[in-house]
C-alpha cells in the first residue's frame, strides 16, 4: 500500500482505499493515523456502514482542498446560518434515512463541515412545520398529556404569528 | 424508519435552526418550527423549548403579557438571551416600546436587546436597568430622554439607528461614566432634524471615552472625525465610515480598508492597486484587507481573473497584509463579529500604546 493511501474498514466489512487527504477531512481517522503511523493495517470504522461511508467518502473528495476550519467560539451563534453551497445542496439531496445516517457517520468520524450541512438540512426541515409532522420526521410519539399540551401551548403563545 | 438522533444531535440541529438570522419571514417558520418541537414529545420539548425562549420577539402589548406572565411563573424567562421588540404592525394598535420593558424584572438573562419604535417615541432608559447582563443595545427611532444618569455597566455595543440623542456638545451622553464597558458603537442614519447640529466624534462622545472604544462604524450619518490632529491620535482603531450605499468604506484613518462590494471586478483593480502602495504606507502592525467572497466566486467562472487573485493573494501573504473574507454586504456592519477584524483592532491599540 502506497504511503498516500489509507485503507478503511466498515461495520459491514467492506474496504475502501482512500487517498490519505480525503481521509484527512476526518478528524477522527486524522488523529488514528498519526497515531499509528504508516501501517498497512485497515483502519475499523464499526459505527459505520459502506453506502454511508461511500456516500462520506463524496463530500471528502469534493472538499478535500478545503482550508482547515478556524477554530472557533463554540458558543458563536453569529457565523451559523441556514446557508448551503450549491454543491452540498445537491449532495445532501438523499432520502431522510441517509441523511441521518450521514449526520451520524460525520459526528462519529469527527467531520464538522458535513456535520453542520446536514443538521442545517434537518434544520430548515423542521421551519414551519406542525407538531404531528416533526413526529414523523424523528419517528417519535406523542406522550404528553391534553393538560400539558394545553400548558406548553399558552407558554409559547407569544411565539405564534398573528 | 429506524434511524434515531441522539439529544446532542437534535440540540445542535435546534441551534442551527436557532441561529438563522434570515429575513423576518424566514424566522416566523423558525419559530413555528420549534413551537411545534416543543409539542412534539416530552424530549423534543426539553431540548426544544429553551432554544425557542432564547430570541423573544414582541411587536404588541399582549405578547409582551404573555411573555411576562410566562416568564414570572415557569422559570422559561431565564432562558432569554436576546429581546426583540418590533413596531406594531401596521393595522395593529399602537405598541409603546417602553411598556415592552415591563417585562425585564423577568429576563435576567438578556444579553441583547434589540428596541424599534415606530411612534417617535421618547425612550426612559431607567426601564432598561434590569437588564443586568446587558452586553448588546441596538436602538432605532428614539428620542432618548435625558435621563439622571443611567449606567449601562456591562455593555460592550451600542447601536444606534435614527436616534435622538440626549446631552449637548458640551456635555454628551456617551461618556465613559455611562458606559464604562462600552468598546464598539455603530452609528446609522443621523440626518433629518433630529439633530440641530453636525456632530464630530467629539461631539458624541465624552473626551473620556474614545480612548476606550476598538470600533466606530457610521454609516450614513454627517459624522466625521473633527480636524485637529490631536483627535486623530484618540481615535478608536478602527473607524469605518460608510459614504453611501455605493461607494467604499472609507477608512477615516487610513488603517483599515474595505473596497467596494458591489464590484467583484472593481474590488480587484482597487485591491491591486492599494497592495502596490510603497510598504511605508502600511504604518500599522497587520494592514487589513476586506474582500467579498463574490471576488472568489466571480474568479471561479473567469481563469484569468482566477490567476490574477492567486498572485494576489500571495503578494498579500508576502507583504503581511491579512486578507478578511467577508460574504455579503450586510455583514459590513456586523465587521467586528469576524475574530480577525478583533485581533486587528488589539493589534491597533497595542501599537498606539506604544507610540504614547
Amino acid at each position: 500500500m502506497s504511503a498516500n493511501k489509507v485503507k478503511l474498514s466498515t461495520s459491514d466489512q467492506e474496504e475502501f482505499d482512500v487517498d490519505r487527504d480525503v481521509a484527512n477531512r476526518s478528524v477522527l481517522i486524522k488523529n488514528m493515523l498519526e497515531d499509528l503511523g504508516d501501517s498497512d493495517q485497515a483502519i475499523p470504522l464499526p459505527n459505520v456502514s459502506a453506502n454511508v461511508l461511500k456516500k462520506v467518502l463524496e463530500w471528502c473528495e469534493h472538499h478535500k482542498k478545503d482550508p482547515e476550519p478556524i477554530a472557533e467560539d463554540l458558543d458563536d451563534n453569529r457565523r451559523k446560518t441556514t446557508e448551503i453551497s450549491d454543491w452540498d445542496a445537491k449532495f445532501i439531496q438523499v432520502d431522510q434515512e441517509m441523511l441521518f445516517e450521514i449526520i451520524l457517520a460525520a459526528n462519529y468520524l469527527d467531520i464538522k463541515p458535513l456535520l453542520d450541512v446536514g443538521c442545517k438540512t434537518v434544520a430548515n426541515m423542521i421551519k414551519g412545520k406542525q407538531p404531528e409532522e416533526i413526529r414523523k420526521l424523528f419517528n417519535i410519539v406523542n406522550d404528553f398529556t391534553p393538560e400539558e399540551e394545553a400548558q406548553i401551548k399558552k407558554e409559547n403563545e407569544w411565539a405564534e404569528d398573528r | 424508519m429506524s434511524t434515531n438522533l441522539p439529544d446532542e444531535l437534535l440540540a445542535l440541529i435546534f441551534d442551527h435552526l436557532a441561529a438563522d438570522r434570515a429575513h423576518l419571514d424566514t424566522r416566523r417558520g423558525t419559530k413555528q418550527g420549534l413551537a411545534s418541537a416543543c409539542l412534539a414529545s416530552r424530549r423534543l420539548r426539553r431540548l426544544a423549548q429553551p432554544v425557542l425562549w432564547r430570541q423573544v420577539e414582541v411587536r404588541s402589548a399582549a405578547q409582551v403579557d404573555r411573555v411576562r406572565r410566562c416568564a414570572a411563573l415557569s422559570g422559561l424567562g431565564g432562558c432569554v438571551v436576546v429581546y426583540r421588540v418590533l413596531p406594531a404592525r401596521q393595522s395593529a394598535p399602537p405598541f409603546p416600546v417602553n411598556k415592552a420593558l415591563a417585562a425585564s424584572a423577568f429576563l435576567k438573562n438578556v444579553e441583547e436587546v434589540d428596541l424599534s419604535s415606530s411612534q417617535d417615541e421618547t425612550l426612559h432608559l431607567g426601564g432598561l436597568v434590569p437588564f443586568s447582563k446587558l452586553r448588546r443595545l441596538s436602538l432605532a427611532l428614539f428620542k432618548v430622554s435625558r435621563s439622571p444618569s443611567v449606567a449601562f455597566a456591562t455593555l460592550e455595543h451600542l447601536r444606534l439607528e435614527d436616534c435622538g440623542l440626549p446631552g449637548s456638545p458640551a456635555q454628551p451622553w456617551l461618556r465613559h461614566a455611562n458606559f464604562p464597558a462600552l468598546r464598539v458603537v455603530d452609528l446609522v442614519d443621523f440626518t433629518g432634524d433630529r439633530l440641530s447640529i453636525r456632530p464630530t466624534l467629539d461631539d458624541l462622545f465624552g473626551g473620556d471615552m474614545l480612548g476606550q472604544l476598538d470600533y466606530v462604524y457610521v454609516q450614513a450619518a454627517p459624522v466625521g472625525p473633527a480636524a485637529d490632529t490631536d483627535l486623530t491620535r484618540r481615535a478608536p482603531p478602527i473607524f469605518l465610515h460608510l459614504w453611501d450605499a455605493e461607494s467604499h468604506v472609507v477608512p477615516a484613518f487610513a488603517l483599515f480598508l474595505v473596497l467596494d462590494l458591489s464590484s467583484p471586478k472593481k474590488m480587484l483593480d482597487a485591491a491591486a492597486a492599494w497592495l502596490a502602495r510603497p510598504t511605508a504606507a502600511f504604518a500599522v502592525p497587520t494592514p487589513t484587507l476586506v474582500l467579498s467572497t463574490q471576488v472568489r466566486a466571480f474568479a471561479s467562472t473567469r481563469p484569468a481573473v482566477a490567476s490574477a487573485l492567486a498572485r494576489f493573494e500571495t503578494q498579500c501573504v508576502a507583504r503581511g497584509v491579512r486578507l478578511v473574507w467577508v460574504e455579503e454586504r450586510g455583514s459590513l456592519a456586523e465587521l467586528f463579529v469576524l475574530p480577525e477584524v478583533q485581533q486587528l483592532s488589539r493589534e491597533l491599540r497595542a501599537a498606539a500604546r506604544v507610540q504614547a
